[in-house]
């Protein structure tokens, strides 16, 4: 895959509570810049974006109830076409969790069809969080959407805990090349995104786009980093959550002790180690 | 031992992005008999929590666009329509991005909107985000809130965007004297903390260790 078709698949995020107009105008500058595919926005951006993105490909994406899917139906689908009037091209929308975890599909299905109702001919893509799902219930919520024909499964909000690779490889097995399969959650270098791609990803969610693009090589050289437990330290005072290690790299066992014993998730290649 | 005059002032916010019905009623099984002030929920769940907690003496809440405050000035008020008619608070977070690009004027007419569709029927509680905001902004987001026709504001969101100093309350309360309600959240975990805030003006506390900050356990 070249860079330009990289930065093709990327939706670039900015859903953090801190930004000023100026920071959303940024995130729109780079979506420019390096053609991503869209910029994942709160409702509330949409108005500036559509003034900034006006003469570009790169579409608006609304991200609604984010992070939590626990509205009814109704305020869903009303969000989508409130979004869709101001100027969005995609809405994306996070599934209720709390009735997917009570094996209550009725309640997932009656909500995923309003929204599709809502979203007309826009993309529509569904956000089902899958560090807080049985495969079961991933399986079952990824059939749901392709009954319904939605466009994409989002694996994750960015809010909680990363996808895996097993998570995207098992959406699109479901899924397969009907509907397209976004992986979001630290995506933050171009290693991490190529595991994504080749499980199976055709999107990319992440704040870190540019660096992505900017740091995307056919081949990645073999890096033979060592994690230390000065690392975890630094990542635990730092409030980091997850690490991630590539081929090549060296978890050094007092570093693994240390990282288990703080609740730093490790994940190789995509895997999750704890 | 339990402290009755915290105990009162106490809200619990079974809010998550996975609870589930049966999670819910376990908790409002659970607190029951505490004298809480109210119950916050997601708006898929409100109208379960109204009726579990009907005569309960507590008052139920729904949070809007939560944590972040994105959403559009549209959505919130078809989200407060909905309260009012079933007789439910509102925890409504500012547009912060406005708030942060200085613009006052946007934010203002967003909650505006809102407080208008409420024809004092129920709470509307502000929400601002002390945590990223300077002393400063805070003067100014207060002002406005007044402004806009609500007395009640809640510090944070309490969902790891940052922790309400005492600092944050003495300010508030020092300015504004008791023209304006304040509802403390993030980083309350114990009833030392808790009376402390009260000492410093908090009239109400938002927070998930309510056992420990009742006083009901260490």
């Amino acid at each position: 895959m070249r860079k330009e078709e990289v930065a093709g698949i990327i939706d670039h995020t900015i859903l953090k509570m801190d930004v000023d107009y100026a920071s959303v105008k940024l995130v729109c500058m780079e979506a420019i810049r390096f053609n991503f595919a869209a910029v994942v926005v709160f409702p509330l951006h949409i108005p500036l974006c559509v003034k900034l993105l006006e003469d570009s490909n790169v579409k608006i994406c609304a991200a609604l109830t984010w992070p939590w899917g626990s509205r009814t139906k109704e305020i869903k689908a009303f969000e989508a076409i409130d979004a869709i009037s101001k100027g969005a091209d995609e809405c994306e929308v996070v599934v209720n969790i709390g009735a997917l975890r009570q094996k209550r599909y009725d309640v997932v299905e009656e909500e995923l069809v309003l929204f599709r109702k809502a979203t007309h001919e826009k993309i529509a893509k569904v956000i089902i969080e899958t560090c807080f799902l049985t495969d079961e219930e991933k399986v079952k919520v990824c059939e749901i959407a392709k009954g319904i024909g939605v466009d994409i499964i989002n694996t994750s909000t960015d809010f909680y805990s990363p996808p895996t690779i097993e998570d995207v490889k098992l959406i699109k097995e479901v899924v397969g090349d009907s509907l397209g399969v976004k992986a979001s959650g630290s995506i933050n270098n171009a290693k991490q995104a190529k595991l994504m791609i080749e499980a199976g990803a055709t999107r990319i969610g992440t704040s870190y786009g540019v660096e992505i693009v900017e740091g995307w090589v056919e081949d990645f050289p073999l890096v033979k980093k060592v994690i230390t437990e000065q690392e975890i330290l630094k990542a635990n005072k730092e409030g980091v959550r997850n690490i991630f290690l590539y081929r090549g790299d060296i978890l050094t066992p007092a570093a693994s002790d240390l990282a288990r014993a703080s609740g730093i998730a490790i994940f190789c290649e995509g895997k999750r180690l704890f | 031992m339990i402290d009755p005059d915290i105990e009162k002032r106490v809200i619990v916010a079974p809010v998550s992005s996975t609870i589930t019905e049966v999670e819910l009623r376990e908790f409002i099984d659970e607190i029951r008999p505490y004298k809480f002030r109210s119950v916050i929920v997601d708006e898929y769940y409100l109208d379960l929590a109204l009726q579990l907690l009907r005569g309960s003496g507590k008052r139920v809440g729904i949070v809007f666009s939560y944590p972040h405050g994105g959403m559009t000035t549209e959505t919130k008020v078809r989200l407060t329509e909905i309260a009012v008619n079933k007789g439910s608070d509102i925890i409504v977070p500012l547009n912060m991005n406005a708030i942060k690009s200085g613009d006052y004027k946007a934010a203002m007419d967003d909650l505006k909107s809102i407080i208008s569709t409420v024809h004092g029927k129920v709470d509307v509680i502000a929400l601002p985000q002390v945590a990223i905001l300077t002393l400063v902004e805070i003067a100014k987001v207060c002002d406005m809130i007044l402004e806009a026709g609500t007395n009640i504001v809640k510090t944070n969101t309490g969902l790891g965007l940052g922790e309400t100093l005492l600092e944050h309350v003495e300010f508030i309360k020092r300015r504004y004297k008791d023209d304006l309600i304040i509802e403390i959240s993030g980083g309350i975990r114990n009833l030392e903390q808790a009376r402390e805030f009260v000492k410093a003006g908090a009239d109400r506390i938002h927070t998930s260790s309510w056992k420990q900050v009742i006083g009901l356990e260490d």
